[in-house]
């Protein structure tokens, strides 16, 4: 109760708050992005089957969410498979699960000539999360950040060809995988683009290129080229929005790689020490991260403040600039009152008013 | 520490990249298998199981858990399905096929965290005609040897296609990772499969597994004196606990230190050792009788006054 008395009331709405950040102001305290993907379903109380493709639902359900929660970051997304999903994989859909990848499209080398980029208007379900990002912008888009996740090139190009034959051809076929990935970053471009003229903030995922799956020289040869390229499109034509990467499990064998791809905020996953990123990268990056996604699901309140508080005092005062967040997607069965202790952590132990 | 209750369903973790033979080790284990058995896979249709393959009166139940995306959040999935299977299907044995691209020591982490089971062996599979290649610097993320380093055995598979040299180069690079770990050349191949002769002298025992092949790992709760172990080379060598090709251990003695212990072609030796991995024996054979081998551990010192 004293704890609760001694914390000031938030006098920045979300988006002020973040908008301190890219202006080089300093917010009343730091941001928290709780990065709540299909979790908004059980904000609305709908099945995640339902969220993942009704456009109308999928927008309901995030402006439920922060409306619940107080975000300081909406994210609309259901998986990473979406893009691959758009240019020709098959995927699975459950009634209370993400959807998952059912049948990649290029079995064979040569069907990489199937792939197409896509029509946003039209293809898989890019005109669901496009007109979810309307809606989201539409309603909460002057109280907070709203933004549109999609895979990077690596991850997408590994949803079109199964996984275990898309990493052995990072050593026996490259120039194939050059070719998938020019053909992904293109229509991870455009897909920017889309995004960028519904005034949404594009966000990168590119859970593939974790330290554990591909090693740092792959991740110069096949991931930092692409990213780069799309992190130069969102600098110039994002009209001052920054580059937005997020990248789980552990990073931290790509870190430096990771920086040639010159993108402004990096959101890492709980395997990862947030103080050696902040050594590491965050003299060039901001950083967002990362609370134990488990402990958010199992912990209690008093756990995750402590976490919270661990990783506050080890990335306060971080150059490129600190948001407390989860590590990974929240769990879809979060119990709300964590996702608020995450919050709160971010009031209690974020300030820069004292 | 006493042994967990054998409610807890034994596990077997089953790694191994692309193609090196994980899903034929299943299988093998499964048609020639006496108890209920569920077998958790990572992706659709991936055992192709059908009746023959299955083998007579068994009862099986193949779980098939997507992988979608395979860093973080399959966690809890991953628990909750093997709850699940634990608690509505109740096999005798549980065996786990994670994608070929997972890290072992992560999916151990959440088989440590699930007290439906206990988890007995970390078997991994490798390719003999692609390791060396595999086995790089720079090939792959950390999930390669991440599946080597925390394997309590290793087989290296497809020997048929790789010359001695090679085999002993193989074997080589694994133990620079693992030394622990019992490792074991195999083909799981047609039964009728023929070594090239160079390979067949080279190894002097029995080395063609068709789907025959089994593995166990256990934990060493006792300490075992002289008259425990000369009783376990007896009845390695009259079949007691199966037809065991390989055995290698660490065990407590009775005097509170480490010894090691390994069998092969038909002899058991004991020397010292300075490890400091817990007591635990692999073995690896033919129709393993895992009863009689934990009837006869649990003995320990009290074995000495029998």
């Amino acid at each position: 109760m004293n704890d609760m008395m001694n914390i000031p009331e938030d006098n920045q709405t979300s988006l002020e708050r973040v908008l301190c950040y890219l202006q080089g102001k300093t917010p009343q305290r730091i941001a928290c992005f709780p990065l709540i993907l299909n979790h908004a379903a059980r904000v609305l109380g709908i099945p995640i089957g339902e969220y993942n493709r009704n456009p109308e639902l999928m927008g309901k359900a995030h402006i439920a969410a922060y409306r619940r929660y107080g975000n300081d970051l909406v994210l609309i997304f259901s998986t990473t498979s979406t893009l691959a999903e758009a240019m020709g994989t098959k995927l699975a859909f459950f009634d209370e699960d993400a959807p998952q990848i059912d049948v990649p499209l290029i079995q064979e080398l040569d069907d990489i000539k199937k792939v197409i980029i896509p029509d946003f208007s039209r293809d898989g379900r890019l005109p669901c999360y496009l007109e979810a990002t309307e809606m989201a912008v539409q309603e909460i888009g002057a109280e907070t950040c709203v933004s549109t996740v999609f895979a990077g090139p690596l991850t997408t190009a590994a949803a079109l060809r199964p996984i275990e034959l898309f990493v052995r051809d990072l050593h026996r076929n490259k120039e194939r995988v050059h070719e998938l990935l020019e053909i992904c970053t293109q229509s991870g471009i455009m897909f920017i683009d889309e995004i960028l003229k519904r005034n949404s903030l594009p966000i990168i995922v590119e859970p593939i290129g974790t330290g554990s799956l591909i090693s740092p020289r792959h991740f110069r040869e096949f991931v930092t080229p692409y990213l780069k390229r799309m992190a130069d499109h969102i600098h110039a034509h994002g009209s001052g929005m920054p580059a937005v990467l997020h990248i789980c499990g552990n990073s931290r064998p790509n870190w430096k790689p990771m920086l040639e791809a010159d993108w402004n905020i990096w959101s890492i996953d709980s395997p990862v020490d947030i103080g050696e990123a902040r050594e590491i990268a965050g003299s060039h990056v901001c950083l967002v991260g990362n609370l134990t996604t488990t402990n958010l699901l199992k912990g209690t309140s008093a756990q995750i403040d402590e976490e919270a508080r661990v990783i506050c005092e080890k990335a306060m005062g971080s150059p490129g600039g600190f948001i407390l967040g989860s590590g990974c997607e929240v769990p879809f069965d979060t119990p709300p009152e964590n996702i608020d202790a995450l919050i709160l952590a971010a009031r209690k132990y974020g300030r820069f008013d004292q | 520490m006493d042994p967990k209750e054998r409610t807890a369903v034994i596990t077997s973790l089953v790694c191994g990249f692309l193609g090196a033979g994980k899903t034929t080790f299943i299988k093998g284990r499964l048609k020639r298998s006496k108890e209920r058995t569920a077998v958790l896979v990572n992706e659709f249709g991936i055992l192709g199981m059908d009746g023959d393959e299955i083998g007579e009166s068994r009862s099986l139940k193949v779980v098939e858990m997507p992988g979608g995306c395979i860093c973080c959040s399959q966690s809890e999935n991953l628990a909750d399905a093997i709850r699940d299977i634990v608690r509505q299907i109740r096999p005798d044995r549980l065996l786990i096929e994670p994608s070929g691209v997972a890290e072992a020591s992560s999916v151990i982490r959440v088989l440590q965290g699930i007290e439906d089971i206990q988890l007995e062996s970390v078997v991994t599979i490798v390719d003999a005609h692609t390791f060396l290649e595999d086995i790089q610097p720079h090939a792959f993320g950390s999930f390669f040897m991440d599946q080597l380093i925390n394997a309590d055995t290793i087989l290296i598979n497809k020997i048929d296609r790789v010359s001695a040299d090679t085999l002993d180069a193989i074997e080589s690079e694994i133990l620079n990772v693992n030394e622990s770990a019992l490792i074991f050349p195999v083909c799981f191949g047609s039964p009728d499969l023929v070594l090239p002769q160079a390979m067949r002298a080279v190894l002097k025992e029995s080395i063609f597994m068709s789907r025959e092949f089994d593995s166990m790992s256990m934990t060493l709760f006792c300490p075992l004196g002289e008259a425990q172990l000369n009783a376990f080379e007896t009845k390695l060598k009259t079949g007691e606990f199966g037809n065991i090709v390989r055995a290698k251990g660490i065990f407590n003695t009775a005097g509170g230190g480490k010894k090691a212990l390994q069998y092969a072609r038909g002899n058991l030796s004991i020397e010292e050792t300075a490890s400091s991995i817990s007591a635990r024996l692999t073995l690896i054979g033919f129709c393993l009788e895992r009863k009689n081998l934990e009837e006869f551990f649990k003995k320990g010192v009290a074995f000495e006054s029998l």
